[in-house]
């Protein structure tokens, strides 16, 4: 399979795992879903992925319900290349029973320049590049007007972390009145 | 070096292993979830055991690949097919190429089935020797790969009826063969006496020895059956039903084991409640009391299961009537006094819970003396320290008072009014000795007032 056969984003999808997954040589490097989800959301806004949407959806983290800006296209196409066998994907728990999936490129896939353009890992690797290290995400609590609620944060050693709005969702202005189905 | 093999498996050799665990329909949810069957069959899932150490960062990284499942299909709530291959260093992954069905539903069943394509470098010729380390492999790594799959309390029941070493835990399996070498009737074998001895190796004990009519050989073992001929596959339906109650068996024998251990422990515990005096040795007691309590309910809830598959079970068996190994197996009589069993250790169990229940009681009971009377001396011991108190206090205003007349005298003495009132005397005695008394005496007494009072008070705020 050429690079041809996959999209501008697909392609940026597969590098991004390959350089947070595919670089270990002893043990198996995972990324986790939310944490996934909230960098390519960032990677959304920043320009990265050009036809990848994202709406709020609701997500669960240490036990806490929280709408995040998740796309689904992305969730799709790793259930596609999941499904003939590019990419893995783990299930593993956390101590508040959260069901936590984890994705890593196919160790089988040795040559990535064979699936991606080097426009496009140049493209990611800008975004992502931080330092001799790169980007990552750490999503944490804390408490909020009597309520436990999450954050998500961008990592990159020498700069520090950054606060970015994964889980703030827009409000939208809207007026209704009430109706109730005479059925019941 | 490999010992001497006597007797070989010909042809096609599948090995299913059976065990029972509660599977109700919420837990076959919940694994379809966890399989995620709704994205289809054919998905592959890999799973670990291990706990993610840091839910917050991003990556999260695993030694191997122990687990790969692959659903092959799955009937919502009722049952779940997938295969798997496992690749576990304690059993020698490196030199194995492990891949299994695993077939769980909610009658609580769960089959582990395997085809061996090569065992010990051979393809179609499987020394006993070999088959048996095949078996003792699947049983330790299906226990290992049911762990990444099951649920909270159905681990938590595991380690508790197998204590605490739910992965070593016995299963009972079926080997089928298309032939045997050499090649015996049921009477010849029994008398072969080394062909004996190797498969008590594999079966334990050898119960029955039969061929049947169409040539198939059974051998029924207290751990096993092996089945040999080339229809012996047939009877795969009969064979996994009596293996089935075989595990329910196992089970029942464990979960007993554990009954009898926590009436050991009631036991031990009331001796406990009242021999021991002190708050701390009641609550350490009072928590393997919990303990003890949380035990005996999940065995409890294991015979009710047990119960209730039995009952599922029964309709399962009726289909089976008529077939030639049924009788040969004792698939009703073993039924009826799995039946009995469960209905005679239900009570056993019920009664427990409810001696438990009495001991936790006494033991809150005792517990709440004991902290009553730890208050009392607590309480008493307080006003004995608040007359220390006192006492050091009034000995401080003494001492003040001491020294009060001291700086008096030294200040009469330096200013020289001492001399002014030496020339006066009362009584004989100088005014500056009135003055000195009369200031030293008022002290004392003004503190003596000041301390009455006081200890008045904190007597009376203590009830006295």
């Amino acid at each position: 399979m050429g690079y041809l056969s996959l999209t501008h984003d697909q392609q940026a999808l597969i590098y991004l795992l390959h350089a947070y997954t595919g670089t270990q040589t002893d043990g198996f490097l995972w990324v986790k879903e939310l944490h996934l989800n909230a960098l390519i959301y960032h990677l959304i806004k920043a320009g990265v992925f050009e036809e990848y949407d994202y709406a709020p959806s609701l997500v669960t983290f240490h036990g806490i319900k929280m709408y995040a800006k998740i796309s689904q296209e992305v969730l799709w196409d790793l259930e596609r290349f999941r499904r003939i066998g590019m990419v893995q994907k783990l299930k593993l728990s956390n101590k508040y029973y959260d069901d936590v999936g984890a994705y890593r490129l196919h160790n089988g896939i040795s040559k990535i320049s064979r699936f991606v353009s080097m426009d496009v890992m140049n493209t990611v690797e800008e975004e992502i590049g931080c330092g001799k290290e790169r980007l990552t995400v750490l999503i944490s609590e804390h408490p909020q007007r009597g309520r436990t609620v999450l954050d998500a944060y961008l990592r990159c050693p020498p700069e520090g972390m950054r606060k970015i709005d994964f889980f703030d969702i827009r409000r939208i202005a809207y007026s209704s009145k009430s109706y109730l189905p005479e059925v019941v | 070096m490999e010992a001497k093999s006597y007797i070989h498996l010909l042809g096609r050799t599948r090995i299913l292993i059976t065990e029972w665990l509660p599977f109700g329909e919420n837990t076959i949810l919940e694994l379809s979830r966890k399989l995620e069957t709704e994205s289809g069959e054919g998905t592959h899932s890999i799973l670990t055991e291990v706990i993610d150490p840091e839910p917050q960062e991003m990556i999260f990284r695993t030694d191997s690949i122990p687990t790969v499942i692959q659903v092959i299909r799955s009937e919502e709530s009722r049952s779940i097919d997938f295969k798997c291959a496992v690749a576990y260093s304690e059993t020698n992954a490196d030199i194995q190429e492990e891949h299994f069905g695993v077939h769980v539903d909610n009658l609580g069943r769960i089959i582990y089935g395997l085809e061996l394509l090569e065992a010990g470098g051979s393809r179609g010729r499987y020394s006993i020797d070999n088959v048996s380390s095949v078996i003792a492999d699947l049983v330790h790594d299906s226990s290992k790969m049911l762990n990444t799959v099951i649920s909270k309390y159905q681990k938590r029941l595991l380690e508790l009826i197998y204590f605490n070493e739910p992965l070593h835990r016995d299963k009972f399996f079926l080997v089928f063969a298309e032939g045997m070498e050499p090649n015996m009737d049921d009477d010849s074998l029994m008398q072969f006496l080394q062909g004996v001895l190797e498969l008590k190796q594999v079966l334990s004990s050898i119960k029955t020895v039969k061929t049947l009519e169409d040539g198939t050989l059974m051998i029924l073992g207290a751990q096993g059956v092996i089945a040999v001929g080339e229809n012996a596959f047939e009877y795969e339906q009969v064979l996994l039903t009596y293996a089935f109650m075989k595990s329910i068996e196992n089970s029942l024998e464990n979960a007993l084991a554990r009954l009898w251990r926590s009436w050991d422990m009631s036991e031990e515990l009331k001796d406990s409640v009242f021999s021991k005096e002190g708050t701390n040795s009641l609550r350490e007691i009072n928590r393997r009391i919990s303990e003890l309590q949380s035990d005996v309910s999940i065995v409890t809830s294991v015979f009710r299961y047990i119960k209730d598959t039995l009952s599922s079970l029964s309709s399962v068996i009726l289909e089976l009537r008529g077939d030639s190994v049924y009788d040969l197996l004792g698939i009703d009589g073993r039924l009826e006094i799995l039946r009995r069993r469960v209905e005679d250790a239900i009570p056993v169990a019920e009664t427990l819970s409810r001696e438990v229940e009495i001991l936790v009681s006494v033991a809150d009971t005792l517990l709440d003396n004991s902290i009553v009377k730890l208050m009392d001396a607590v309480e008493e011991n307080t006003k004995r320290y608040v007359a220390i108190g006192e006492a050091l206090e009034l000995l401080e205003v003494g001492i003040f008072g001491v020294y009060a007349v001291e700086l008096i005298h030294i200040a009469l003495q330096y200013s020289g009014i001492e001399e002014d009132l030496m020339r006066f005397s009362f009584l004989g005695l100088s005014l500056a000795f009135w003055t000195i008394l009369t200031i030293g005496l008022g002290g004392i007494i003004f503190a003596w007032y000041l301390l009455k009072l006081t200890k008045k008070r904190v007597m009376g705020e203590h009830g006295n």
